[in-house]
């Protein structure tokens, strides 16, 4: 079972109910069965040969959103998030996948993905690439439109990336291991044909697949190759005095801390320091921020389990709103979405980070 | 299923909602267990879980009402759970069957009264999620306990918990004003909402403790603080265990209100606070907190300090205090905690009056380890809870060799806490300071008690006739 490489994780927190509080499924079900040592404990379970897979745990697994909030509550390199992950790799080997995952599965595969916008192709002379996830592409065709344009005021060469099939980073989330591996496959030959020094993730999921879920299915990108969360890539540009920015109006903003960008061995903690170079723009981070920001709803829950995500955004949504600020921001598109489902009720301005930055160019 | 049992659950489904009741197996699996060692042991040694029957979700006190009525009905045994931290098994169903009353969905807070400094909060609420409310405003609850981010309100109530700081702070007893309770009966009695009136003896007190017993704890009201101005922290290194009691006995009989003191063992300072802050040291180490108004804890932590020096203690300075304070977590999650190994531990928390608690930790120490040697019995000790009077000692057991055959395993288990506990009562102590009895220690409340238990027996007999409500913990009869 692929759940038997994580024995460790297993064993170490398959009684520990400490990092319950902060998990996002739980916070909503309530169902021990949901929460990181509910869940650990039936795969304990299943591990040693007393319970099997069955519709029951494989709809607990998919109802995880993988946000990774327990897995920086331990003190080793254990991840709790990555067995449940492991574990979706099982039920779909055991033909027990939930249909809506299939349907999701079914969607991520989709050909007739619409390329909406026409972008300059690769630039054979480019050593910078940005990876762009065709699915947040065919939804927000505009706002990476404006984050592209970013890069252009900065006067960089670049080439467009993943306009295929994607990096299969959320196929391997969902369990389809071999499907995300073909895939995984071909994006490092791809990449590593193009000469590419710098690849800018617009999408966290990209960004954690190609720096450790990659690695879980025994791919490794050449150590040449650096992967950049896009919010680091802006502030080096700005630290560099690439892009500056001019503002008179006060505005008071807070900010959505990707969970893949902030949790990710090599993470993005530096959210302030952009703000902090925009004149007039005051930062207020909302009570949980940086490692420990609260999910959102993630990127497949909206589409298996609505009601669980809805209620995980909502909560999100009302700790932002806690803060007082004028705009929400995020980089990530599918918090974007997520949030602007339950914005639309309500009076604070959500923003895409780079669509907010873009306005404020000089 | 059979037909009466489905009648049942219809019926509980009509009460708190298709989406709030559950009986499916990998439901049930995660709340046959708590965090007790013995519990533990039945899953790494590969006994079937004890499962109830069911589980339901109330989100008010009138469907608990309505459960509970309903309970009585059919005569379905109801167990109440939190958090599943117990260390008691306490919340389990433990003879298979009946009915997990899980308050998890009564999480919200009812109000808070800034004028008076109170906070009314439904008892399903996760300890952490309580604070954190308070904190945004500005407040605190200051009860800081080590599974602040796992039990919930209730749970606390239910087997009056004590938090790091309960030097200053007390027990929850000491924070609580008055509590809303389902009785068994599906009566909902609202205690008199001052507790220091003069109507008669103080019900509120009667459900501090009584563990789903007597009924289910629904709202509690709060004393609430101010956060405090500054908190500190100190560390101290004395030669020996009794030097650290004894400077801690002094400051705190001379009322010099710390909100901490924490003072380990030789053998605990040795492997707990090396391995998880990191401070390697030879000999009884202490951790003492103020918090307050600076210049009056100034004062108050000047005095103590001199007390502490006149005994013997070598100051390590405020960093090492204060990386206690902001690592104390740590040893609860892997690969500190002791839950993260296939090992049988146990914690025979004790309160005892100064003059006795020496003598406890020394017997209990001297006969754990002495009557245990083939199997690598080690006994460690901190005394974290010290209030005007006396202390606890909080002795961890572990057994590092433990027997492979399980009923060896539990009949060792049980050894152990019977000399632990004997020890604990023949010199004035208590079964347990702040995790309760549950079932696992429901055997010594006579013994505790003396003719006196008839008491707690005939209250729970005139509330619960029949019975329902957690049967077979605290000492009570089984259904």
């Amino acid at each position: 079972m692929n759940i038997d490489k994580y024995e460790k994780t297993i064993q170490e927190w398959r009684f520990i109910p400490m990092a319950n509080y902060i998990c996002p499924t739980y916070k909503v079900t309530r169902n021990e069965s949901n929460s990181p040592r509910g869940l650990t404990l039936l795969l304990h379970l299943i591990h040693t040969k007393r319970r099997d897979f069955n519709e029951v745990v494989a709809e607990r697994m998919y109802q995880c959103t993988s946000c990774s909030l327990c897995t920086i509550h331990g003190f080793d390199e254990t991840d709790p998030a990555l067995l449940f992950i492991a574990a979706r790799a099982d039920v779909v080997e055991k033909g027990l996948t939930p249909k809506p995952i299939i349907k999701y599965k079914n969607m991520l595969q989709r050909k007739d993905l619409v390329n909406p916008k026409q972008f300059k192709n690769f630039n054979k002379n480019a050593k910078l690439g940005i990876y762009i996830d065709p699915f947040n592409l065919n939804s927000w065709p505009d706002l990476i439109d404006l984050n592209l344009k970013l890069l252009d005021k900065a006067g960089l060469d670049y080439s467009i990336l993943g306009l295929g099939k994607g990096s299969g980073a959320r196929l391997f989330e969902i369990g389809f291991r071999g499907l995300a591996k073909d895939i995984a496959k071909d994006t490092i030959t791809n990449i590593k044909n193009l000469g590419l020094e710098t690849i800018i993730c617009l999408s966290p999921y990209d960004y954690k697949a190609f720096t450790e879920w990659y690695r879980e299915l025994g791919l490794v990108f050449s150590n040449k190759i650096k992967f950049v969360p896009f919010p680091a890539f802006m502030l080096d540009l700005i630290k560099k005095g690439n892009i500056s920015f001019k503002n008179n109006k006060h505005l008071k903003v807070t900010y959505h801390d990707s969970g893949n960008f902030v949790r990710a061995k090599q993470n993005f903690l530096e959210i302030d320091k952009i703000f902090n170079k925009i004149p007039n723009v005051e930062f207020i981070p909302m009570w949980r921020n940086g490692q420990k920001s609260s999910c959102d709803g993630g990127d497949f829950l909206p589409y298996v389990y609505p009601e669980i995500a809805n209620a995980i955004s909502q909560k999100k949504y009302e700790e932002a709103k806690e803060t007082n600020a004028e705009v929400l921001l995020t980089s990530c598109f599918y918090a974007y979405d997520n949030l602007t489902k339950i914005a639309s009720k309500d009076g604070l301005k959500l923003m895409d980070l780079g669509e907010f930055l873009f306005n404020f160019l000089s | 299923m059979g037909y009466a049992e489905k009648i049942i659950y219809y019926e509980l489904e009509d009460i708190v909602g298709t989406n709030n009741i559950t009986d499916k197996e990998a439901d049930l699996d995660v709340v046959s267990l708590d965090v007790c060692g013995i519990s533990r042991s039945w899953i790494d040694t590969g006994q079937d879980t004890i499962k109830p029957d069911l589980m339901v979700f109330p989100q008010t006190t009138e469907q608990i009402s309505k459960i509970l009525k309903l309970a009585n009905v059919y005569k379905i045994p109801v167990f109440p759970r939190g958090g599943g931290a117990g260390d008691t098994l306490g919340a389990l169903s433990i003879y298979g069957g009946g009915m997990v009353l899980n308050m998890s969905k009564m999480d919200k807070v009812v109000s808070i009264d800034e004028s008076n400094l109170s906070v009314t909060a439904e008892t399903g609420m996760l300890q952490s999620d309580l604070e954190e409310a308070l904190n945004k405003k500005g407040y605190t609850l200051n009860f800081f306990p080590a599974s602040h981010y796992c039990s919930e309100l209730g749970g606390f109530i239910a087997n009056r918990g004590s938090g790091t700081l309960s030097s200053k702070y007390g027990k929850i007893d000491n924070l609580i004003l008055a509590l809303e309770v389902a009785l068994p009966d599906g009566t909902i009695f609202k205690s008199i909402p001052l507790p220091d009136h003069s109507n008669g003896p103080d019900l509120t007190r009667l459900f501090l403790g009584s563990e789903g017993t007597l009924g289910v704890v629904t709202k509690a009201t709060l004393k609430m603080f101010y956060e405090p101005e500054e908190r500190r922290f100190n560390a101290f290194l004395f030669k020996s265990l009794k030097d650290a009691i004894n400077a801690g006995r002094e400051i705190m009989i001379k009322r010099l209100g710390p909100s901490v003191i924490r003072v380990y063992d030789e053998e605990d300072t040795k492997f707990w606070v090396k391995k998880v802050w990191g401070i390697e040291k030879i000999g009884s180490y202490m951790i003492i907190g103020y918090d307050g108004y600076k210049e009056v804890i100034d004062v108050l932590e000047k005095r103590a300090i001199e007390i502490i020096k006149k005994n013997g203690g070598e100051d390590m300075g405020r960093e090492a205090g204060n990386t206690w304070w902001n690592n104390r977590f740590n040893s609860y999650y892997p690969p500190y905690s002791l839950e993260c190994f296939q090992v049988l531990s146990g914690v025979i928390d004790t309160m005892a009056t100064f003059d006795n608690i020496l003598n406890i930790f020394n017997e209990q120490k001297k006969e754990i380890e002495s009557s245990f040697k083939k199997w690598g019995v080690k006994y460690m000790a901190h005394f974290s809870h010290w209030y005007e009077y006396g202390t606890i000692i909080y002795p961890t057991f572990l057994i590092e060799n433990p027997p492979k055959d399980i009923d060896e395993l539990l009949r060792l288990n049980h050894q152990i806490w019977n000399i632990g506990v004997k020890v604990s009562l023949r010199n004035g102590g208590s079964i347990n300071e702040h995790h309760g009895i549950g079932f696992r220690l429901g055997r010594f409340m006579k013994d505790s008690y003396g003719d006196g238990f008839i008491v707690l027996k005939n209250i729970k007999k005139a509330l619960d006739p029949k019975n329902i409500m957690n049967p077979g913990k605290m000492g009570f009869e089984r259904m």
